[in-house]
């Protein structure tokens, strides 16, 4: 008898139910309905996971262009047409009286020697690039009279 | 010049050098060349010898003299006649200081 009626008694809400989905009453027979189907089964809530929230894409940016430095490769060609300056000659080597010696007064003079060749008592060839093998060079001017 | 045959060996290789010029020698094979030869021999002057050039014989008054160049090839200082070895080191070493 029990399970009759409980079988009637499902059938019951069941009508109701569905007549209650056109009824303004439905609340209450879903109250209804409630009590009395509560004790039999309770209602499963599988939760729905709630998506992660998704990061709002941040659009990618173009790096700025860096300026490249203007160079230009006429700098090398200047530097190729740069004429190798002339060493001059260091006076790192010592003179023998530096440390003793009293500073003549000399008059000065400023006159470049011009171009010159002349042959030397050895047979070589003697020229203003002579001077340039010394920091000074003492032209000794004599004669044999 | 038997003082500056001299010095010239002391500062061998300190960037001072010498050079000399006899103004009566117009070419190495004469007399007058055989005989400067022969000079520098006795002194011992070892450093090149050229015979008369104008282009270091301008402006040039006494004999002897000595004209000091730098390394461009101007003339500094011009010192006539005879000198000390002391006055010659002094010229010599306050001109190297300067150049």
């Amino acid at each position: 008898m029990k399970l009759i009626s409980r079988k009637y008694t499902a059938i019951f809400a069941a009508l109701l139910a569905l007549c209650g989905q056109g009824c303004s009453k439905a609340p209450a027979a879903e109250d209804t309905l409630v009590q009395l189907t509560a004790p039999t089964v309770a209602p499963i809530v599988t939760p729905v996971p709630t998506p992660a929230a998704t990061p709002t894409p941040i659009p990618t940016q173009r790096p700025a262009e860096t300026e490249k430095p203007k160079t230009t490769e006429k700098p090398r060609e200047e530097e190729k047409a740069a004429p190798t300056p002339t060493e001059k000659p260091t006076s790192s080597a010592k003179t023998p009286y530096a440390d003793s010696y009293t500073p003549a007064e000399l008059k000065s003079y400023n006159v470049k020697v011009s171009d010159f060749s002349a042959e030397a008592h050895d047979g070589s060839t003697i020229t203003q690039e002579y001077f340039a093998n010394g920091t000074i060079t003492l032209l000794n001017i004599w004669s044999t009279t | 010049m038997g003082r500056l045959a001299k010095l010239q060996k002391e500062y061998y290789g300190s960037g001072v050098q010498f050079l000399g010029l006899v103004t009566d020698v117009h070419a190495w094979g004469g007399k007058t060349g055989e005989d400067a030869l022969h000079y520098m021999s006795s002194v011992g002057a070892e450093y090149p010898q050229v015979g008369s050039t104008s282009a270091l014989t301008n402006g040039l008054s006494y004999i002897p003299s000595t004209h000091i160049y730098d390394s461009t090839g101007t003339l500094v200082a011009k010192v006539t006649g005879e000198h000390s070895r002391e006055e010659l080191i002094n010229i010599i070493e306050t001109l190297a200081a300067k150049y």
